[in-house]
């Protein structure tokens, strides 16, 4: 059962917190992926950085996500910040219509109980 | 365990993406450990172990075709580079061997004059010559309408202390009962307008348009014919031999040759 619940988590979360990321980025700028989660966690949202990392990995080889190494001030190691690209930008109102979409239909079906 | 085994253990789960990528994930985990003191407990926590992270990286991603169609179009640009070398170098090795072996003359456009002005070393004459015995030597002979056979060999002993050509015919030539050996050299000579007897053995001789009747007695060698205005007829008999065609015309000089083991062509510069 745990099994079970845990392969359909994967696979709803997959599509759905690249969605929470585009929205995040799109609102805040960018980011890099600690600040990210930090985000994430104000929202409830609980990701861990192992599934959030690969992700953004996936989402920029796509073309959503840009990414760039910004050098710290002082002594520190550099980080990578992502932010929405154009062809993310592009893509967010459709996938937010979608997810909408889906999420009516569901209350739909719920109400018919 | 700490987070530098971790790196390396993550590290070698993703050695089949390219350098580059596999760089940048590394260094952004470097960055997380940085920026939270994580430790190596802590990374597995959040990241999943690294085989796990790895595969995480990986899924979704025909990394590991890519990877594998990168290695073998590598391997195919490594073995196309290898054919094209070989190839070039064996063409490379041919024309050097083809320009060192070549001769630099086209032989049959002198003639027995001319011949004299391309030629630095002297001439020595011998009369009464029936017959020619050459013997691992390179020799070319022009037909004369001379009453002497001359000769003009290209041999050390024949170069005096300054440098000059004198005259000699070198060590291991003779002339002995009509007969004129050569041996072992490298040699220009003029044939008389009379008919001769040549034995050839493990020599490359070109005759350029004998003036007379030749008897040739040939072992292991090859001979060159350049005829361009006399008319010869060629009574040929080979043994082991490539005998290419030749036109024979009646009422033409008689050419006869017995042939071992030995290649006779028209002369082709």
């Amino acid at each position: 059962m745990e099994e079970d619940y845990k392969k359909w988590l994967s696979q709803f979360r997959k599509g759905y917190i690249e969605l929470c990321t585009l929205i995040t980025l799109k609102e805040q700028g960018a980011l890099h992926g600690v600040a990210l989660i930090r985000s994430f966690e104000g929202a409830e949202l609980n990701i861990n950085e192992g599934t959030l990392y690969p992700l953004l990995n996936r989402m920029e080889q796509n073309g959503w996500l840009e990414s760039s190494w910004n050098m710290p001030k002082t002594k520190g190691h550099p980080k990578r910040e992502y932010k929405i690209s154009q062809k993310g930008e592009e893509l967010l109102p459709k996938l937010m219509q979608t997810y909408e979409s889906h999420h009516n239909s569901l209350e739909s079906l719920k109400g018919k109980r | 365990m700490n987070t530098n085994d971790y790196i390396k253990e993550l590290q070698s789960h993703l050695s089949v993406l390219d350098k580059g990528k596999k760089n940048e994930i590394i260094e952004e985990i470097k960055s997380y450990i940085e920026e939270s003191n994580a430790t190596y407990d802590l990374l597995v926590e959040r990241f999943g172990t690294p085989k796990e992270l790895a595969t995480n990286y990986l899924e979704d991603m025909p990394i590991n075709e890519a990877s594998g169609n990168k290695m073998w179009s590598r391997t195919k640009k490594y073995i196309i580079t290898m054919l094209v070398s070989l190839v070039v170098i064996v063409l490379l090795v041919a024309l050097v061997i083809y320009f060192i072996t070549k001769d630099p003359y086209d032989y049959s456009s002198y003639n027995a004059k001319t011949i004299e002005q391309k030629i630095e070393a002297p001439w020595v004459s011998f009369k009464d010559i029936t017959k020619l015995d050459f013997a691992q030597s390179k020799v070319i002979v022009y037909g004369t309408s001379e009453d002497k056979v001359s000769l003009s060999c290209k041999t050390k002993e024949c170069v005096d202390e300054d440098g000059n050509s004198i005259d000699c015919f070198g060590s291991k030539n003779t002339s002995q009962n009509n007969t004129l050996f050569i041996k072992q050299s490298s040699c220009f000579l003029k044939l008389p307008k009379e008919k001769m007897d040549i034995k050839i053995y493990q020599s490359k001789v070109i005759i350029v348009e004998p003036k007379d009747r030749l008897n040739l007695d040939v072992e292991q060698s090859r001979i060159s014919l350049a005829s361009k205005n006399t008319r010869y007829q060629y009574n040929f008999m080979g043994k082991q031999s490539d005998i290419e065609n030749f036109t024979s015309q009646r009422g033409g000089i008689m050419i006869k040759g017995k042939f071992y083991q030995s290649k006779i062509t028209p002369y082709e510069y």
